[in-house]
């Protein structure tokens, strides 16, 4: 009951705000209120599982076990986090050189609702058919999102974005279906399954090819949709064509949901003695995607297509972590890679609103011009890039232990020779866009709390998990493997 | 039946690779579905599966006769006929198409996976997917994935047990509305480009 | 001896009526009041009366052209089962392709050999629209051949594969029909009314043939229709249960007669094809026959020990992994509707797949 309230009636409420608010003013305010009153629902319901560990009896269609409730509230915590900044956002947008209609800002946070519903549902969705659904129905609700700025590069990312994803998730179906074909040759299950319990649960007696070649599809579905590195193409053009807010629940919540998508199949095959299987193919496309991301940061000259270059690594790193089984490393790099991420987005694009442009070679001597912002954005890419202080450090160093424990030497080398590439990378750029002057033709920056308010508690939040990663966090991440 | 019903299927699917007519291309498109729909409905009819019979009546009003509608409306809109931009003479595709159906013969080593019956179901699949690579025209990139589509709504009635009767459904809606969302943007691209090749959606790239 | 008679009174008597009433169809489809049904007896008739006009540069090869071309067709007509009878000679699926080639070939011959402009148009797009048409004829029948272990036509259209024919029909149906229409020179592919020299095929080939050579080439034309349209019905023949011989024979005509008033409608609501056109419709009539030899080709393959025995061969549910013995839940045979399983299991929940939680710890 309170899953289904925190699932839907929320985003509805928000939905309807959208419609009948009289000003945008009041609209932004109202939801980024209703985001933290559904966070907070959400903590009331997830907490208790995340410190019980395991799993509730599954009842076919929706389960909350520790995984579900970890991405739940990371996903509402990104959605809250991006609002409370739209707020500001709006604010400046309204008052910026090219205004939106209020009717385009009214559907912005229709379908940011609807998105967010689609998430949550995402992550407690037991059901493959409806894990299917909700994560192509997370494609279908940001592709307007992607398409605010109404340009015509907008365009061409939101058609990338819809068509390449729809097609990727259209595989993921057939891999479904192919689960599914597995599960009626199961005798004890005349009626076939979907239900991701009940499958793990006799996953002994599914023939194993078809659940190979199940999964294989489902690998390329929601391989597409997480960022994958051959079928990543879409990734870099809808996260550095939306506006802010949106990239980061696209790039902090939305990726995390096709790597649930990913997990939950692959726990089936785990449960079925597969694990070589899983390694053997998903573990080749998350080091291929670590190390084209980290070659591709190299040679960035947008800003935002950074971060999207960045994310993509990251994926790379967590779809690593599902390939090794590692619940925990994935909870974690999860965690932290969004709370980093978001912040990242949100600065970028107060840099995009203030300089006009995110073309690197055109943003310099951020440091001079607002040296609050600079400083957060060092903070935050340095948290991104994995060094020592902040969570992001310890979860890959989570990852990296455990494929040395595996006995993943070559994963070991690569994962460690593409994250020392990004961080280069990432320093690079960093230092052009911090250093030098600022060009002279912008107006004198206005100050405004809540340009930095945001960002600050969730790069506070990382400090807090890298210095002092406390053993119960650890503990509860541990749960969400199990 | 529904034997023949399939070959039907890849036989549509075919003509839809060699035609060039953009709006016939929709016809064929519908009648395909239609013609799957209705497997599907006497499927649930002889096995008395209520849930496949209402899948096909939604998905033959929804895929079948809306989704076509609207997009021979929007063809006849932008004001174009011709499914120009192929990289490929027909002829010549139809001929790699049959090169890449062959490759169904290296599934030899599933054969206790795949049985043959799902075969059809695959060729519509690979089909959809050719019809993609091999166009440019925004509508009949839609076309080509609805068509894969078909293909595993194929494969999931043509099971033991086809999928339970909400998730059939939500998938419905999904494609209706990628399908609704995708037409829109084909308007929006005619708007910006004055044209649907979306060959020329090339200025974000590394 | 009886075969003999029937064969060859069929093969000589009943074209012209074919073409007669296929013309007359299409008059009345068209609107028109047309020629009467045995019009084309009587122009047979009188050009074989009528002097001929052969150009003083031809050979003999002109002159002895059309009567190899109808005598390849005659052959064909004896050794194909077109009527739904035993033939009187053995035929062969590669015998009756190869026939025909020849037939084509000895024409196109005989259109060049006068060195008028039109004749080398007419065999150069002969031989273009055959060389497209006949592989997917070549194919098609193979497919049907493999299926039923032998080339040899009257043993081919004797088997009834059953079920597994319904797969094979619409493809095997579609790819002959339109090499047929190819090979027939019939729309869309050829316009056989045309009055316009540039845009014959068919008619450019048989531009310089007059009186008795003409004749020939005529009749020679009606009985390949005739055979053709016979072999088409005897595929269509294999997909029903095994006839006794006066009723195949009934509905080998029939469907003879049927084809025609196909043709006839066709050649109404539609237009000749643009000549560019015609490659792709040939390729979809060759990828529709090698899907055919595709799906023959892996039902061959299937393994043939089924574990359910209502389940034909290619049918059958999946092997099991391992030697665990689970109950494989009976099949819903979703391609074999004829079949009457009794469906397994508890009657089906139409909602999220129920799951008791009795079965699960």
């Amino acid at each position: 009951m309170i899953l289904a309230v925190i699932l839907l009636l929320v985003p509805l409420l928000t939905l309807a705000l959208a419609a009948s608010q009289p000003t945008i003013a009041q609209l932004t305010r109202r939801a980024a209120v209703l985001a933290w009153a559904h966070l907070a629902l959400a903590t009331v319901v997830a907490v208790p599982r995340l410190l019980a560990g395991g799993a509730p009896e599954p009842d076919g269609v929706c389960r909350l076990d520790s995984l579900a409730a970890w991405f739940l509230l990371l996903t509402l915590i990104v959605v809250a986090a991006a609002l409370t900044h739209a707020v500001g956002f709006f604010d400046r947008e309204l008052a910026g050189p090219h205004p939106p209609t209020p009717r385009a800002v009214r559907q912005y946070y229709g379908f940011t609702a609807l998105f967010c519903a689609s998430m949550c549902l995402v992550c407690c969705a037991d059901n493959l058919g409806l894990l299917w659904i909700s994560i192509e129905a997370t494609t279908v609700c940001s592709a307007p999102l992607v398409y605010y700025h109404r340009s015509r590069t907008s365009l061409e990312a939101t058609w990338k974005y819809l068509i390449i994803c729809s097609v990727g998730i259209a595989f993921a179906f057939f891999g479904t279906a192919l689960l599914f074909a597995a599960s009626q040759q199961v005798g004890a299950l005349p009626e076939g399954s979907l239900s991701v319990a009940v499958l793990a649960d006799h996953a002994a007696l599914l023939p194993v090819r078809l659940l190979r070649l199940g999964f294989l599809f489902v690998l390329l579905g929601y391989g597409t949709k997480a960022g994958l590195y051959p079928l990543h193409t879409w990734l870099p053009d809808a996260h550095s064509e939306a506006p802010a807010p949106a990239s980061a629940m696209l790039s902090g919540a939305l990726l995390n949901c096709a790597l649930i998508g990913l997990w939950r199949a692959a726990s089936i095959l785990q449960a079925a003695g597969q694990q070589r299987f899983v390694a053997m193919t998903l573990l080749p496309l998350a080091l291929a995607t670590v190390v084209a991301a980290s070659l591709m940061l190299l040679r960035q000259h947008d800003l935002k297509r950074m971060l999207a270059y960045s994310s993509m690594e990251n994926v790379g790193i967590m779809a690593t972590a599902i390939a090794l089984f590692d619940g925990q490393g994935l909870a974690l790099q999860a965690l932290c890679h969004s709370l980093a991420k978001v912040a990242l987005f949100l600065l970028a694009g107060n840099v995009l609103q203030d300089y006009g442009t995110k073309a690197l070679d055109r943003v310099r001597g951020l440091a001079q011009r607002r040296p609050r912002e600079a400083l957060l954005l060092a903070l935050a890419v340095a948290a991104v890039a994995g060094t020592p202080l902040f969570g992001n450090f310890l979860a890959e160093w989570h990852i990296l232990s455990q494929a040395a424990d595996t006995g993943h030497a070559l994963v070991v080398v690569v994962l460690s020779l593409a994250l020392a590439v990004a961080f280069v990378a990432l320093a690079i750029h960093l230092a052009g866009l911090l250093l030098g002057e600022p060009p002279a033709d912008l107006d004198p920056p206005a100050h405004d709390a809540s340009r930095w308010l945001v960002p600050t508690a969730l790069l506070a939040g990382l400090v807090a998990l890298g210095v002092a990663l406390s053993p119960g966090l650890l503990a509860i991440a541990q749960g969400v493997g199990q | 039946m529904s034997e023949t019903m399939a070959a039907f299927l890849v036989l549509t699917g075919l003509w839809m690779v060699g035609l060039t007519n953009l709006r016939t291309k929709l016809v064929v498109y519908g009648v395909q579905t239609l013609a799957l729909d209705a497997a599907a409905v006497s499927i649930g009819w002889q096995h008395g599966e209520l849930a496949l019979i209402v899948v096909g009546l939604v998905s033959a009003l929804l895929k079948g006769l809306a989704v076509p509608t609207y997009l021979l409306h929007l063809t006849r809109h932008i004001g174009c006929r011709r499914d120009e931009g192929l990289f490929i003479a027909p002829p010549l595709l139809l001929l790699l198409t049959v090169g890449v159906l062959s490759a169904l013969l290296l599934l030899r080593p599933m054969h206790d996976a795949l049985r043959v019956a799902d075969l059809p179901a695959l060729a519509l699949l690979l089909i959809g997917m050719i019809l993609m690579i091999s166009r440019r025209m925004a509508v009949s990139q839609i076309i080509g994935f609805l068509v894969l589509e078909n293909g595993i709504f194929y494969y999931t009635i043509a099971q033991p047990r086809s999928m339970p009767l909400l998730v059939e459904l939500g998938v419905l809606l999904e494609l209706l509305a990628v399908a609704m969302l995708a037409g829109l943007l084909a308007f929006r691209i005619n708007d910006r480009f004055e044209h649907i090749d979306v060959t020329a959606l090339d200025s974000l790239r590394d | 001896m009886i075969g003999w008679a029937l064969y060859l009174a069929y093969t000589l008597l009943l074209p012209p009526l074919l073409i007669g009433l296929l013309r007359k169809l299409k008059s009345r489809l068209q609107g028109r009041q047309g020629p009467p049904v045995w019009q084309v007896y009587r122009d047979l008739a009188k050009l074989a009366r009528k002097g001929e006009t052969i150009s003083e540069t031809t050979t003999w090869v002109f002159a002895a052209a059309p009567s190899v071309a109808l005598g390849c067709v005659l052959v064909c007509a004896l050794s194909v089962p077109w009527l739904g009878l035993p033939a009187p000679l053995h035929g062969d699926v590669f015998l009756l392709v190869y026939l025909l080639a020849l037939g084509k070939f000895a024409m196109s011959l005989a259109a060049l050999d006068p060195g008028t402009t039109f004749g080398a148009l007419g065999a150069s797009r002969e031989a273009a629209v055959g060389v497209l048409a006949e592989p997917a004829l070549v194919l098609a029948l193979a497919a049907l051949a493999v299926q039923a272990g032998s080339s040899d036509l009257a043993v081919l259209f004797a088997s009834r594969p059953g079920a597994e024919l319904g797969t094979l029909l619409p493809l095997v149906g579609t790819a002959l029909w339109l090499s047929i229409t190819a090979e027939l020179a019939r729309m869309p592919v050829d316009d056989p009314t045309t009055h316009l020299e540039l845009t014959m095929i068919h008619e450019a080939l048989i531009l310089e043939n007059s009186g008795r050579n003409l004749a020939l080439v005529e009749l020679g034309a009606g009985i390949k229709l005739a055979v053709l349209f016979g072999l088409l019905a005897q595929v269509l023949l294999m997909g029903t249960p095994a006839l006794a011989p006066w009723a195949a024979h009934a509905t080998s005509l029939a469907l003879i007669v049927g084809a025609c008033a196909v043709v006839a409608f066709i050649e109404t609501v539609m237009v000749r094809l643009r000549w560019r056109r015609i490659p792709a419709l040939m390729a979809f009539g060759l990828t529709a026959a090698t899907m055919a030899c595709l799906i023959v080709a892996l039902k061959s393959e299937a393994p043939s020990p089924a574990p359910d025995r209502h389940a034909p061969a290619w049918h059958r549910p999946s092997a099991q992994p391992s030697d665990e013995t689970t109950a494989i839940p009976p099949q819903r045979s979703g391609l074999r509707p004829d079949a009457t399983l009794e469906r397994g299991g508890p009657a089906r929940a139409v909602l999220f797949a129920p799951r008791s939680g009795a079965e699960h710890v």
